[in-house]
């Protein structure tokens, strides 16, 4: 107390601030602390008195406001409700699809020949002929003239007349075809290789042909992944979402080139692992949704090139061919895609269908002794009354299955894999009930029981 | 291959025994009776997937919805086209899958649709003809047309299509098929139809196929035993004779379709840059349009170049049934396609470069330049022998003659116009090159292109004479680049035979 009246014999002010004594601090903090508790009490009881007023007031409010809310809450439900009619009643399908161009490189700048180097030219100027024709105007046009004679179709006809293909010009095509961001231009010089590799005439002497280099090269500018393409997109928003990693225009004239390239078998300079290669490039193309509207071309190309293999070496090479793209690719619903789109119905393609599904099941397995038996045995040891079963997964091994079998009828026919086959689809269309609620139960149900009744039909 | 379908009678009805005895190639009774419940089945269970689930919303399809269409398609593929002896599907099944590419608004499914009804197409021909080495010693008598399912409708009574066949094609329908291509590829220049003009190009082509795989073999048997009924039968001769359309009005129409595309493509190719920058504007842009469009345009102006060769084809063949007198009243006279095309040409004359730069089949063009040439040719000049009204006999180096006669080009030019004459010399030219290039040991396919009397040499130099008598007959006249480059090529085959 003493102390408290010395402060006050002071000068108040100036005596806190120069020396306050610890005790005293103590003190006065205790009072202060006091305060404080007070303050913090009254502040948690407003705090709690604001809330429950809020909370009446929300009351309130939702009274007041109920109608809105309601009608709110039927357009919801009624939304839920349109949503389930949509998917009916059962879980969609993942969309198939991946990313197989990544960014556009630049594209080399393609070099237009000198038209008084060419082989044509050097004839032309030793005669007279030249005042009547006025080679000094086409001189003076230098390489549109050059342009203007590929567009309108008479370089064919020099390249036959004169029976030679110089290397400069076949250069010069190839890259306006691969890389000119001119339509007419890239077709008309498609439209020449396409007549130049297809000529009756066999005494055509072609100085340069392209190779598995150029190809490659050209992919590569493209964008093409050649590492591992396969980051699944599977949701729509992000398979249509980059519009920059566009697929390249010019895809459809190397597409188309490469189908003619193969079709005229004469002259090639690709090995076969180039060619087997060229095919794996060529089905993983499939799979990239922006070239959904060029399937029927890759369907010709990709006929083309297998027609291109000798006898003797297919066997060998559809396998590798089926490795490498099963290796390659995801081994999701993608699989079931990559399988259907070898859709040719020439017997090499069907060979290799069912080679590239039963590559994918051995991967699905991580199969050890990849032989048809085992296979289907794993299939069938997939218990479905599990509810930790994969329906979808099932759903892709079965798909896969199909195809593996149908187009090879040699494993087909076996009366073990027969036996076996059906019994993996009575798993599937009997032991699961027509009320099983689990995403792509009736999806798998009724897909077994549709190959059932194939089976049983026959 | 599987032959489907039974044969009917051409002329008498003889041979019920060989269709009942059928072996396993002539086909729809072996199938009927073997497989009858295999096929029923079979329709049975993969219209089931169509019906089974899903409903269609009204603009955007469920992927369920598409997924159901997808497996529909895949089930039929695998039924009918990877094992050996697949069966052809059922006109139920065609249908559906007709139905789809015709209808749906998913370019997946009108891609999937499109490439089935095409290999469907390879595998089971349409017309089939029992092997002529079996068929006893007249052939005539036994030409089989199997039933198959066409997408094409010609009953006569509007009341004979039933609820199912509504889909189906009849001559209007083709006819409009037609116009609409040609309003929606103008209307897609800003993205937003494309996939309706995709769809309306593909359904034209498939088509068009179909009209082919029909004719063709048609014109095979026709050249060996000259029967004329089984043209008659064609699609592509019921198609043009329907009453239904007007003949002319739908060769015209063709022309016009065909010079939109080509100034479409050629309006792409000055805009490439705009249009990528501004089509990703454009809401629910989708990339793979405009990866497909250029393509499909480019495909279905082909197809439509083989409707005109094969109008063409037809009403030669029908020359020469005439003139051994097989055609009867039932064949209504039309006037050649040949006459209408060269007419627009000529009264149209922006229909000529489009028409010249996409029409390939040289001997046809080369063919229709001289009958062009022949109109305003006077006639002192040339020798003509008619025969039967048919065509002119002149050769083409005697047009080149004619033309490096200044008086007869000075009156040509006056004519025809200094421009298109020039494009016809310069497209006569490389067609007449084509031909003598490409296969120069059969020698030129149609007589009337008489070529064997006159060497290559021969005609480069009457080119050449030519365009220079046209060059002075009007001095001020720029020669187009066509012509500059036919001069070249002609000079180049000139020296580098000397």
């Amino acid at each position: 107390m003493a102390d408290v009246t010395d402060t006050f014999d002071f000068d108040f002010e100036d005596s806190i601030q120069l020396s306050p004594p610890k005790n005293k601090k103590k003190k006065l903090i205790g009072l202060d602390d006091l305060l404080d508790d007070f303050y913090k009490e009254q502040h948690i009881k407003l705090a709690e008195k604001k809330s429950k007023r809020a909370k009446v007031k929300i009351d309130k409010e939702d009274e007041n406001d109920h109608d809105d809310r309601e009608a709110e809450l039927s357009k919801f439900v009624g939304h839920c409700e349109d949503k389930m009619t949509e998917i009916g009643g059962d879980d969609e399908m993942p969309l198939w699809g991946i990313q197989v161009f990544g960014k556009q490189k630049t594209f080399p700048e393609v070099v237009t020949p000198d038209i008084k180097s060419t082989y044509f030219w050097k004839s032309i100027t030793s005669l007279e002929l030249n005042s009547m024709v006025g080679l000094q105007s086409v001189e003076d046009k230098g390489e549109k003239f050059l342009e203007g004679l590929l567009v309108d179709g008479w370089l064919l006809k020099l390249v036959v007349a004169c029976k030679k293909v110089e290397k400069p010009i076949a250069m010069w095509t190839f890259d306006l075809m691969i890389y000119s961001t001119s339509a007419v231009f890239s077709a008309a010089a498609y439209d020449f290789w396409k007549d130049v590799l297809s000529l009756k005439n066999e005494r055509i002497e072609i100085s340069w042909l392209p190779g598995y280099f150029e190809v490659k090269n050209a992919l590569d500018n493209y964008g093409f992944l050649f590492g591992s393409p396969s980051i699944s997109r599977c949701n729509k928003e992000t398979l249509f979402a980059d519009p920059k990693v566009e697929g390249p225009q010019n895809i459809t004239a190397l597409i188309k080139f490469l189908a003619v390239c193969f079709h005229s078998r004469k002259h090639l300079n690709f090995s076969t692992s180039e060619v087997e290669d060229i095919v794996v490039v060529i089905i993983c193309l499939f799979l990239d949704r922006q070239l959904l509207g060029l399937s029927e071309k890759l369907n010709q190309c990709l006929a083309s090139i297998v027609s291109y293999f000798q006898d003797d070496e297919w066997r060998s090479s559809s396998d590798s061919i089926a490795k490498s793209i099963a290796y390659r690719l995801p081994k999701d619903i993608n699989c079931l895609r990559t399988v259907e789109s070898i859709s040719g119905v020439d017997e090499r393609l069907k060979q290799l269908r069912s080679a590239v599904a039963f590559e994918f099941l051995v991967l699905c397995f991580d199969c050890q002794s990849p032989v048809a038996e085992e296979i289907l045995r794993l299939v069938m040891s997939i218990n479905v009354r599990d509810k930790t079963c994969d329906l979808l997964n099932l759903y892709i091994y079965i798909g896969l299955a199909e195809n593996w079998l149908l187009c090879n009828p040699a494993t087909r026919d076996k009366p073990v894999i027969r036996e076996m086959w059906n019994v993996c689809l009575k798993n599937c269309s009997c032991h699961i009930s027509n009320t099983d609620l689990r995403s792509y139960a009736s999806k798998l149900r009724s897909k077994a029981s549709y190959l059932l009744q194939g089976i049983d039909n026959k | 291959m599987q032959y489907l379908g039974y044969e009917i009678k051409v002329g008498k009805m003889i041979s019920r025994r060989r269709k009942r005895g059928g072996e396993a190639s002539a086909s729809a009774s072996a199938v009927g009776c073997r497989n009858i419940n295999g096929l029923n089945g079979l329709e049975d269970n993969t219209l089931a997937m169509l019906e089974f689930s899903s409903f269609r919303t009204s603009n955007t399809l469920s992927q369920d919805y598409i997924d159901d269409r997808l497996t529909f398609l895949e089930a039929v593929r695998s039924a009918s086209l990877i094992p050996d002896n697949g069966v052809p599907p059922t006109k139920k099944m065609y249908e559906a899958i007709f139905g789809i590419l015709k209808d749906e608004s998913s370019l997946e499914l009108i891609m999937a649709s499109y490439q089935l009804l095409h290999d469907l197409e390879k595998c089971f021909p349409r017309v089939c003809f029992p092997e002529l080495a079996n068929a006893s010693s007249n052939p005539l008598d036994v030409m089989g047309v199997d039933e198959a399912w066409s997408p094409f409708y010609f009953g006569r009574l509007e009341e004979e299509m039933s609820t199912t066949s509504s889909l189906l094609i009849d001559p209007l329908a083709f006819h409009s098929l037609i116009e609409e291509v040609a309003q929606v590829s103008c209307r897609s220049k800003a993205g937003v139809l494309e996939l309706q003009s995709i769809r309306a190009m593909l359904l034209l082509q498939y088509l068009l196929v179909v009209i082919e795989a029909d004719f063709l073999p048609r014109t095979n048997i026709f050249q060996e035993c000259m029967n004329w009924v089984l043209l008659r039968n064609s699609v592509l001769n019921m198609l043009l004779g329907s009453r239904k359309i007007i003949h002319k009005a739908l060769i015209k129409d063709c022309l016009q379709l065909m010079s939109e595309m080509f100034a479409q493509e050629s309006e792409i190719h000055e805009n490439v840059e705009e249009n990528e920058s501004s089509a990703h504007l454009v809401e629910g842009y989708d990339p793979a349009f405009s990866l497909a469009f250029p393509e499909v345009q480019m495909s279905s102006r082909a197809s439509l170049m083989k409707l005109f060769c094969m109008m063409m084809e037809l009403d030669s063949f029908r020359c020469v049934a005439d003139q051994h007198g097989l055609t009867s009243r039932e064949d209504c006279v039309r006037t050649p396609a040949a006459d209408i095309i060269l007419d627009e040409l000529i009264y149209k004359p922006y229909l000529l470069t489009p028409f010249l730069q996409i029409f390939d089949k040289d001997n046809m063009l080369l063919k229709l330049i001289m009958q062009y040439f022949q109109k305003y040719i006077p006639k002192s000049s040339v020798r003509t022998r008619r025969s039967n009204g048919s065509v002119d006999n002149t050769t083409f180096d005697g047009i080149l003659k004619c033309l490096s006669n200044s008086t007869t080009a000075k009156s040509i030019i006056k004519k025809v116009g200094i421009n298109v004459v020039q494009l016809l010399v310069a497209h006569a030219f490389k067609a007449y090159l084509s031909l003598s290039l490409d296969q120069p040991a059969e020698g030129l396919p149609d007589a009337a292109v008489n070529v064997k009397d006159t060497s290559l040499i021969e005609v480069c130099k009457l080119t050449i004479s030519a365009i220079t008598c046209i060059r002075e007959v009007d001095k001020d006249a720029r020669l187009l680049l066509m012509l500059e480059e036919a001069l070249f090529t002609a000079a180049t085959i000139i020296s580098f035979n000397q």
